[in-house]
């Protein structure tokens, strides 16, 4: 690990204005936070972060979850993951993104990872991790090994030629069903970002995966509102699930990375009492930007029902569960590439 | 990892620790090792003070409920200071990248994964060992579990599977065995106890 200056922030201020000095927040930055430490720390020991300057930002009472005025959920960046999990009020109304913490990691992780951290973590692409390699993320400019290569973990939507890897995040799948609005501190003031808008597509700079500046503090998210599920099944997006709407579909236990987590809304009642309407599939991993939704003549469950709209957020793919393709190629009606053919296309 | 064990009795190394026990440096010996080992690192924090190490940084750590004043690197990670530089050798580095438990303690009386922490990041907090758990006269109530349902083979694992599941009794979990693996699931065990382990779990939490 490459030596570094650690200096422990007394105020979110002083915090903010040591790492705007930093030239970019994103990989290769100079000036690093550190809470739980989780990624960073063990990116720094595999020299793919080797930042000159560690701010500890765990003094700060950043870590709060409290309700909103209008029936929403605050939720601190510092709000360590297994706090979040087990909040009574996230157990309540969002207990996807409960579901989806938990999936998640392990036990001991949990306690130590942030909110902001989770919605930060990095790709488990090898490449990605491994300095002996090329890899357009880490070293702009140098090639993406694992678009001929051990990619059975990465991306099968949203990639380009330059990286076709995932977010690994499960909380994050859960963050974007509920349509969760990112607030990020900075030194320039408070802005907020749908969580859509806030992770980018790889496109030509792999290396840029949020819209993070230098200095920026405490990606709060705030999960909307869970009421008003009245007209979800007409596809009008910015609807809520409520609490015994929201599922997680995963077939893999905690601790294993890369495979699909499905986080899927239904509305419950309807003219025949059972499922209907749209559902909302968020794959896990590769980020979509806002609004890529597919107004297709497609749903999962109610094929007679006329107008349907799906719209996957986040997509991973375990290239070898063929379970995972066919959700794909249901919810969107466009043939999922399938590892023979994904480059060829 | 380079290591001068020849001169320095503070830091022993496996060979000396598997000489010094001898040929009967069996798997009981070690988990009994493992169980109950406090007394072997007496008085060694106040010579490792005087160690100088170049852009050192002063932090006090609370370990097992004494307090300890350390001058560490700031790379150093909670486990190799709890390992190195405190010489509390229980805890045990297995993968070094949290994936494995090996390396779980309790901060603050939350287990965490110490590999992947920062000492820095623990100045003035809490940790808890192993060796804090019990003393080979009084085991915790954990730690005579797994000796009575055998919850161990090689026992490298084992520091890191009671720490976590002492931790395990405090946080929400269901009763059912399934639960328990589920949030065991940080701690791998390459002997494959886990049988064993479930089964001491559970009767701890049925006890008490």
């Amino acid at each position: 690990m490459h030596t570094f200056e650690f200096t422990r922030a007394e105020s979110a201020a002083a915090a903010m204005k040591a790492a705007s000095q930093a030239k970019t927040a994103q990989q290769g930055a100079d000036i690093r936070f550190v809470a739980g430490g989780t990624t960073l720390i063990d990116l720094m020991k595999l020299n793919v972060e080797t930042p000159s300057r560690l701010i500890d930002i765990n003094r700060l009472t950043l870590d709060k979850i409290e309700d909103t005025p209008d029936g929403g959920l605050k939720i601190g960046g510092m709000a360590r993951n297994s706090d979040l999990a087990h909040h009574p009020r996230v157990l309540r109304d969002y207990p996807v993104l409960s579901q989806a913490i938990l999936s998640g990691a392990s036990a001991q992780i949990r306690n130590m990872a942030t909110t902001a951290g989770n919605l930060l973590q990095r790709t488990r692409c090898v490449y990605f991790r491994d300095t002996a390699m090329p890899c357009n993320k880490r070293e702009p400019g140098t090639g993406c090994p694992a678009i001929t290569g051990s990619n059975r973990m990465l991306a099968i939507l949203g990639t380009s030629d330059h990286c076709i890897a995932t977010n690994p995040s499960d909380m994050c799948v859960a963050m974007a069903a509920l349509e969760a609005t990112i607030h990020i501190q900075g030194v320039k003031g408070e802005r907020s970002v749908p969580i859509g808008d806030f992770h980018l597509l790889p496109g030509t700079t792999p290396h840029r995966e949020t819209v993070l500046e230098p200095g920026d503090l405490g990606a709060g998210p705030h999960p909307a509102r869970t009421q008003g599920v009245d007209d979800f099944g007409d596809g009008v997006f910015g609807n809520r699930w409520s609490a015994e709407d929201q599922e997680l579909v995963s077939h893999r236990g905690s601790a294993v990375d890369g495979e699909p987590s499905v986080c899927r809304g239904r509305r419950t009642t309807g003219k025949r009492g059972n499922r209907l309407g749209c559902h909302q599939l968020l794959l896990r991993g590769q980020l979509f930007g806002t609004g890529h939704r597919f107004r297709r003549g497609i749903g999962v469950r109610h094929r007679e029902r006329r107008r349907r709209c799906v719209r996957i957020v986040l997509i991973t793919h375990n290239l070898k569960y063929s379970r995972s393709r066919l959700v794909c190629d249901r919810l969107t009606g466009i043939s999922v590439p399938l590892p023979s053919r994904i480059f060829r296309m | 990892m380079p290591e001068d064990s020849q001169s320095n009795p503070l830091k022993p190394s496996r060979r000396h620790f598997l000489v010094a026990t001898g040929t009967a440096a069996a798997a009981g010996v070690v988990s009994s090792y493992l169980l109950a080992q406090a007394e072997t690192v007496a008085d060694s924090t106040a010579i490792l003070e005087q160690e100088k190490v170049e852009g050192a940084v002063p932090i006090v750590l609370r370990i097992n409920g004494e307090e300890r004043k350390l001058s560490v690197d700031p790379r150093t990670t909670l486990l190799d200071c709890i390992r190195e530089s405190v010489v509390l050798t229980g805890t045990k580095k297995g993968c070094d990248h949290g994936q494995c438990g090996a390396c779980t303690v309790h901060v603050n009386g939350r287990r965490v994964v110490s590999c992947l922490s920062l000492a820095l990041m623990h100045d003035g907090e809490e940790i808890t060992t192993i060796e804090g758990l019990g003393t080979p006269e009084a085991l915790h109530p954990m730690q005579a579990a797994f000796l009575a349902c055998d919850g161990y083979q090689c026992g490298y694992c084992t520091s890191g599977q009671i720490m976590s599941a002492v931790a395990l009794l405090k946080e929400p979990c269901g009763p059912e065995d399934a639960a328990v693996k589920e949030l065991m699931s940080g701690n791998i065990c390459r002997c494959g106890a886990y049988a064993n382990i479930v089964q001491a779990i559970q009767q701890v939490r049925k006890s008490s």
